[in-house]
């Protein structure tokens, strides 16, 4: 119930219902109906009876039996009267009478004058819209890349237990952006943070095709209600408004692509001729009639100037899109073909079909210059990235990225149902691939592996903006978390610094001091009383020798004298012995005294040089423990430093995801908060 | 058939008593009721028997009454499960009390969805997989369906995986596009057919939100379908009866299928069905309704009377069991016989039907001046052992069998083949030793004629067909590519009977025209969706061991034999239809369960005594030759003008191409000249398919060109009519035959020429106004030969001559 309030809510704000009018009118009431319930058989193509009802002008020609509509009497006009089971056939066939309103309101307006539209005379007015680029951007735009602003939704329109098997995903050329077809609506997610960064409503039905335009600024989308009516639609993606609407389609469109130059758009569907539409006048430009079974896949040449078209038969067209002639006859695929793609540089086209194979076509004579058997069961999809590589999926539920010669240079793990659609991330890192339960999943183009998945059924806003919120709570407390633990780290850091600084400064001191005492020491050395009283003290030995060798000599002479006591020279000689031995004993004792007068002296010197030495001892001792410590404060810094880089990086990363899942939140919050005023508008202007 | 006996007793008390009529019986159908898991209910009927033998649907009149209310819901006439558990519902009406078995189980546990069980049956409900619809071979409108769904798992992937996405939508079950194209929300070629929010759509529903899951090989399957009440006799417009139908299955269970079975009728004037299992009473008459569910068809007999219709079945002699039979039925639908045809009329008919030819004119008089009470039997046994008699059954089997040259068969094989069967029959040979002989012949095409079967025919699956149609009167063709949309057969039974006929091995011969069939012993034929063969398994019997034998052999022993129930009615069958002009079951090579026969205690009869008479065809036409059936007038009373399927009167029928031309050439005495035979042989005696007359192909002569009873052609048509009027047959043989001539050169009267004319060409003596009229204009003719040649062309282009009647 919420979800069609809101569809209604959409269709107002695109503008879609038109104002009432008092008058009944083709166009806005009798086409609707008539597209509902009669144009699968009487339309442009199968004109049951000569008759289609689609358009005005071959409405009011009639059927191959003539008149059907008698402006003023609707008992004349057989279009009423078949329809009101009045008279036979009554249409539409085998099934029930319309509702009476119905049948009152084609009354009326036969009544009224059968009017085609308010004007009343005036031909339809579609609206014009002029998207046609006259300048040359095709290509990148100049630019920041074009991305889906704030003003798009993010609620999905419709919420649903089961995805909606991938039947479109398209990727933007130049920005993160990739578009999955979702139930009525569309819904676009960032490539990198797997976010849901849009939803693009499509009330028409169900969405076939999605394409970007080739600088990424515009998004079609085309599809509709199966047997009933088909659509295209071009969004702009910044803005997610609608730019443009086409396509009087009875079928839902299959096949669809914008040109580059944004002048055309061409459809394909179950009715087997192609259209090609003009964006600026709203008509059809031409109808390409070739096909033989239904429209199943188109794309522009990248310089717009050719059209290829592929049918569910595997027949294949080219056709020069200004003339609406067919350029080349190309033929290969047996079974249906379900994508073709164009190389950047237009001489390749790539197709992908059912009998498993991927063909490249070159353009000069249309033959085929390879073909390769790419997916067991059938090929469902393949595209040409910028570089010329392609990635393609089919049943056997395997992604494939190939080099432009075919040679497979990576392969995905399977999807788990049949793989519907692949494309290319812009950047050429990812390929994307959707199921048919509804997943898409991102691989990483460098080595194959599943690096995400979104899905066609996103969960509510509010269900998503509460797991955003309970996310950023967890990341708060992870960057609390992380920051505290940085701070830690830090102050661990500071502690081992200064200690290792400390130790570092004693370490210095210590071998200072050292180096002092020993300078002291060597100065106290270098004392000349030192040296004075050492040869003082050294010349008392020689004088003591003397002098006691003399003395010994006195007294054997005085003993030989003595003895003899009859030599005087003896006497002498003795005496003369005595007397030089006294005077050396004389001259002993006075070195003797000078000895101990120069150690006097040199005293000071001495104790001075004792005292230095002790001292170097002390710090040499000091500085020996000193060095013992300095390796484990050095390992205790590393160590702390070990832990704080990647600290901090954590708490950078956390800080920025935060920060991320902050814009996110606020994002969301202000589209949650966008759409509770517009309910409550809603309800309020409902009642 | 234990129903009819008690229609057949209460018919007999009805002539006894006259009144109001009471109530004899009261039945409750099903006899039991099972209900397991959640989703399960069965819905009940209620038939009350009068002993006038109308039967009324008293269902909404009962008051039911279950004897533990806690373990079942009632509501009306459908019981839901409540509680495991059994009990009992007991039904009274009018003092007569019926009690049900119920017994319930796993009530609380809900059934998990099941495609086949559940979706499939819904297309075929809705038509949805029909022939017409997306059941084509193409399908329609881009989308294909296996016509009445034999391929479950290739409908699976095309609606889910063929075109992805665009058939049904998991996201929202209610966008799929094949729910808004059958429910009519967008346009839909087909219209409108199912309802938004009904029980169909639900389902399917049901089945897309679980995420369209295709279904285990666990999941059961139907092995039976019971259509209830077993028969219905109606009394008046705007009478209705409601059908209800079950489903067994392989797992022990059962379901109410009603609101998933097809149901059709084969006579809408009469009696007309809804799709919602509702039969009402129409115009006087009988009426086929049958009920499609899966594989299986089944269906049960009407009979629509005018309301408060008085009927009393005069006294009429019955010679035989088949009169019985006839008049049994007759008087069940109210119907009394015509009167008994005179002498001469019968003398015709028994000449034209046994020996294909009229009698002379000594002959004529013979009978009709012969005072024996006996003697329609005395002339029925001489017939049969006439040499005339073979030649017009070995006519006929030449057709089933298609002796026939070609260019890959020989005129000498296609000879000794003829004179094969003419061997056999003219013999008496039994009709089962004779086609045993024909199914298992081994040898050269010339030293063993009756190998010539395996060479008119080389392709196995024709081949298989041809069996089937000519032995057993069923076409299984539509078996090959699909199961059969109005029968039992399913592609299995075709591809395991088929494979009866994979080792049947050809080689050349020493003469280049003859070829000699053998057994092989090897070869196998393979089941185109699944891939891989069968083993032989007879149609509708047993899987024989067929190991190290001559699977033909094995065949052979089982099909011409008691063993196959559909082997003696069949010929049963061909034989009455030579005698009638229609057969019990029409056309005689068409049984099937939605192609009843009309009076099928007879037919068991007429096979029963067939085989019990050891296949002896001889006796069964001295059956029915001395029926008074048969022996009836084509004069239509009151009671039977309607009827053309119960035999209450003869029917009048054209002469056969070969029997006219023979005719023609008898009473004119002119000689044909055909291709292998003499000057004045009968057409009759014609061996090869190939040959042919302008004559006898402008009246329909089967061409042999395939097996079908539809080969020859009785319809008249205007070429024929142009043929006999200007052509050169009649009036160039009435001059040339020179029987005007030669009487009056023997100095007969006019009036004596147009004695023996009536004689001759109509078996009867001419009226005394049809002589006047008839001679007033002879006499004032002035070429009175001319006029009296005139007179002869007028009686051979009278509708009574052409015709058998």
């Amino acid at each position: 119930m919420r979800s069609t309030i809101t569809i209604m809510m959409m269709l107002t704000l695109v503008g879609l219902l038109a104002a009432d009018d008092k008058k009944i009118t083709y166009q806005e009431h009798i086409l609707p109906l008539l597209r509902e319930k009669c144009a699968s058989c009487h339309n442009p193509d199968k004109k049951q009876g000569g008759l289609n009802l689609v358009n005005f002008t071959a409405l009011m020609e009639g059927s191959g039996r003539g008149k059907i509509v008698e402006p003023g009497d609707p008992d004349q006009s057989t279009l009423y009267l078949l329809m009101a089971h009045k008279e036979q056939p009554v249409m539409p066939p085998k099934s029930p009478k319309l509702p009476d309103k119905d049948l009152e309101l084609v009354a009326n307006w036969i009544k009224g004058g059968a009017l085609e539209s308010s004007g009343s005379t005036a031909a339809p007015k579609k609206p014009k819209m002029d998207l046609s680029l006259k300048t040359a951007s095709r290509g990148k735009p100049e630019g920041p890349p074009p991305m889906p602003g704030e003003s798009l939704l993010l609620d999905p329109l419709v919420k649903t237990p089961r995805g909606n098997a991938i039947t479109a995903l398209a990727a933007s050329p130049w920005a993160p952006v990739v578009a999955v077809a979702s139930a009525k609506s569309i819904i676009l997610y960032h490539t990198d943070t797997q976010d849901v960064i849009g939803v693009l409503p499509f009330p028409e039905g169900q969405v076939n095709v999605l394409k970007f335009s080739r600088n990424g600024s515009l998004l079609l989308a085309a599809g509709g209600r199966g047997g009933q009516t088909g659509r295209t639609v071009v969004f702009d993606i910044k803005t997610g408004n609608r730019v443009t609407e086409l396509g009087e389609e009875t079928d839902a469109i299959l096949a669809a692509d914008i040109s580059p130059d944004q002048s055309q758009i061409a459809v394909g569907n179950a009715s087997k001729m192609v259209r090609i539409y003009s964006i600026k006048e709203g008509t059809v430009l031409h109808t390409l009639k070739k096909h033989t079974d239904w429209v199943t896949a188109l794309e522009y040449s990248p310089d717009g100037v050719l059209l290829a078209t592929g049918d569910r038969n595997g027949g294949l067209a080219v056709w020069e899109t200004a003339s609406g002639q067919e350029f080349i006859g190309i033929r290969g695929p047996q079974l249906a073909v379900t994508e073709v793609s164009w190389r950047p540089d237009g001489n390749l086209l790539a197709t992908s079909s059912e009998d498993t194979q991927i063909r490249l076509f070159e353009m000069e004579n249309g033959n085929q210059v390879k073909a390769w058997g790419a997916h067991g069961g059938g090929a469902l999809s393949v595209k040409y990235h910028h570089d010329g590589r392609l990635v393609s999926t089919g049943r056997d539920r395997i992604t494939k990225i190939w080099n432009g010669d075919g040679a497979v240079q990576k392969q995905t793990p399977g999807t788990p149902d049949v793989a519907l659609k692949a494309a290319w991330a812009f950047d050429g890192t990812k390929v994307l691939t959707g199921d048919w339960i509804g997943q898409v999943h991102f691989y990483a183009a460098a080595d194959g592996k599943e690096i995400g998945q979104v899905v066609s059924n996103p969960l509510g806003l509010d269900q998503r903006l509460a797991e955003a919120l309970k996310r950023l709570e967890a990341l708060k407390i992870k960057q609390t978390q992380t920051t505290t633990t940085l701070t830690s780290l830090q102050v661990t850091m500071q502690k081992a610094t200064s200690e290792f600084t400390t130790v570092q400064k004693q370490s210095t001191d210590a071998a200072a001091a050292v180096k002092h005492w020993q300078d002291m020491v060597n100065q106290a050395a270098t004392d000349p009383t030192l040296a004075a009283a050492k040869a003082a003290e050294a010349a008392v030995p020689a004088k003591e020798l003397a002098a006691v060798r003399l003395t010994e000599a006195a007294v054997k002479a005085k003993e030989a004298a003595d003895r003899l006591g009859t030599s005087a020279e003896l006497t002498t000689f003795a005496l003369q012995s005595q007397a030089l031995a006294n005077k050396h004993t004389a001259e002993l004792a006075a070195a003797k005294q000078y000895a101990a007068q120069m150690l006097a002296a040199a005293k000071p010197a001495q104790d001075k040089l004792a005292a230095a030495h002790a001292e170097l001892g002390k710090y040499q001792v000091a500085n020996n423990a000193v060095a013992q410590q300095l390796p484990a404060k050095q390992a205790a810094v590393k160590s702390a430093q070990d832990q704080l880089t990647p600290a901090q990086a954590a708490a950078q990363s956390a800080t920025a995801e935060l920060q991320l899942v902050q814009t996110q939140v606020a994002r969301m919050q202000k589209a949650s908060d966008a759409m509770k005023a517009a309910a409550t508008k809603t309800t309020a202007s409902g009642k | 058939m234990r129903f009819s006996l008690v229609i057949l007793s209460l018919l007999l008390i009805t002539a006894l008593q006259a009144g109001e009529p009471t109530i004899t019986s009261v039945a409750v159908y099903p006899a039991d009721i099972n209900l397991s898991t959640l989703r399960d209910r069965q819905s009940f009927i209620v038939q009350a028997t009068f002993s006038d033998g109308i039967t009324r649907d008293v269902t909404a009149e009962v008051k039911p009454q279950l004897k533990d209310g806690s373990l079942v819901k009632l509501d009306r006439s459908t019981l839901y499960p409540i509680k495991d558990g059994a009990t009992e519902l007991k039904i009274s009406y009018s003092g007569r009390d019926v009690v049900v078995p119920v017994v319930v189980k796993d009530a609380t546990a809900d059934r998990p969805i099941s495609f086949k069980l559940d979706v499939m049956p819904v297309f075929m409900k809705t038509g949805c997989n029909v022939g017409s619809c997306h059941g084509a071979a193409r399908g329609k409108d881009g989308f294909r369906l296996s016509l009445f769904g034999f391929d479950p798992d290739g409908d699976h992937y095309r609606l889910t995986r063929e075109l992805n996405g665009r058939r049904i939508n998991l996201a929202v079950p209610e966008a799929s596009m094949m729910l808004e194209k059958s429910t009519g929300k967008v346009p839909h070629t087909g219209g409108k057919k199912m309802e938004e929010g009904g029980e169909l759509y639900n389902e399917i529903v049901r089945w897309l939100r679980a995420g369209a899951p295709q279904d285990a090989d666990t999941v059961a399957k139907p092995i039976s379908l019971e259509l209830y009440p077993k028969g219905a006799v109606l009394d008046g417009k705007g009478e209705t009866q409601k059908l209800t139908v079950r489903a067994k299955y392989s797992d022990g269970s059962d379901r109410d299928v009603t609101h998933l079975a097809f149901f059709m009728t084969n006579n809408d004037r009469s009696a007309a069905v809804s799709q919602e299992g509702f039969v009402t009473a129409g115009e006087r008459g009988e009426a086929f309704i049958s009920a499609r569910f899966e594989t299986f068809n089944t269906g049960v007999p009407f009979i629509v009377l005018p309301k408060g219709l008085q009927f009393a079945f005069p006294n009429v002699p019955e010679n035989n069991y088949i009169d019985t039979l006839v008049f049994n039925k007759l008087k069940k639908l109210r119907m009394y016989p015509s009167g008994i045809c005179d002498d001469a009329t019968f003398l015709r008919r028994v000449f034209l039907d046994i020996i294909g030819t009229v009698p002379t004119a000594e002959e004529v008089k013979k009978f009709l001046d012969d005072t024996d009470v006996k003697k329609r039997e005395k002339l029925v046994d001489e017939l049969l052992s006439r040499k005339e008699f073979v030649e017009v059954w070995v006519m006929k089997w030449a057709e089933l069998l298609q002796i026939r040259s070609t260019q890959n068969v020989s005129y000498k094989s296609t000879l000794l083949y003829f004179n094969w069967l003419q061997d056999r029959i003219s013999n008496n040979v039994p009709m089962d030793q004779m086609v045993q002989e024909l199914l298992s012949s081994k040898g050269g095409t010339f030293s063993n004629p009756a190998t010539n079967f395996y060479q008119m025919e080389t392709d196995t699956l024709k081949m298989t067909e041809n069996v089937a149609q000519v032995f057993m009167g069923m076409r299984v063709q539509c078996a090959q590519c699909h199961n059969h949309p109005f029968d039992r057969w399913t592609m299995d039974d075709y591809y395991s009977f088929a494979s009866f006929f994979s080792q049947v091995g050809r080689k050349g011969a020493e003469d280049p025209r003859e070829l000699i069939v053998f057994n092989s012993g090897g070869g196998e034929i393979n089941h185109p969706t699944k891939g891989r063969p069968l083993p032989p398994k007879f149609l509708g019997g047993e899987l024989p061991n067929t190991a190290g034998k001559d699977r033909r052999e094995v065949l052979a022993g089982w099909l011409a034999s008691d063993k196959n129930p559909y082997f003696a009615t069949n010929l049963a069958n061909i034989v009455w239809t030579h005698f009638f002009g229609k057969g019990i079951v029409e056309p005689v090579d068409d049984v099937r369960v939605s192609n009843p026969a009309a009076n099928d205690e007879l037919l068991q009869e007429l096979g029963t005594r067939f085989r019990t008479n050891k296949y002896d065809f001889r006796k069964l036409i001295r059956d029915i030759c001395t029926s008074r059936t048969y022996q009836l007038v084509t004069q239509p009373n009151e009671s039977n003008e309607l009827d053309s399927r119960n035999f209450a009167k003869a029917s009048v029928r054209r002469l056969r191409a070969e029997v006219l031309l023979d005719v023609v050439s008898q009473v004119t005495e002119t000689k044909n000249k055909f291709q292998g035979l003499p000057l004045g042989a009968r057409a009759v005696q014609i061996a090869d398919g190939q040959a042919s007359t302008y004559f006898l192909t402008t009246f329909g002569r089967a061409t042999r060109e395939t097996v079908c009873s539809c080969e020859v052609k009785m319809e008249p048509n205007l070429s024929q009519a142009l043929h006999l009027l200007n052509g050169d047959t009649v009036s160039n043989r009435v001059q040339s035959g020179g029987v005007i001539t030669r009487a009056l050169a023997a100095k007969k009267t006019p009036a004596e020429i147009i004695e023996d004319l009536y004689l001759r060409c109509l078996s009867r003596k001419v009226s005394r106004e049809e002589l006047n009229a008839l001679c007033s204009i002879v006499n004032t003719a002035t070429d009175k030969p001319k006029a009296l040649e005139d007179v002869f062309w007028g009686i051979l282009n009278s509708r009574e001559f052409l015709f058998n009647h």
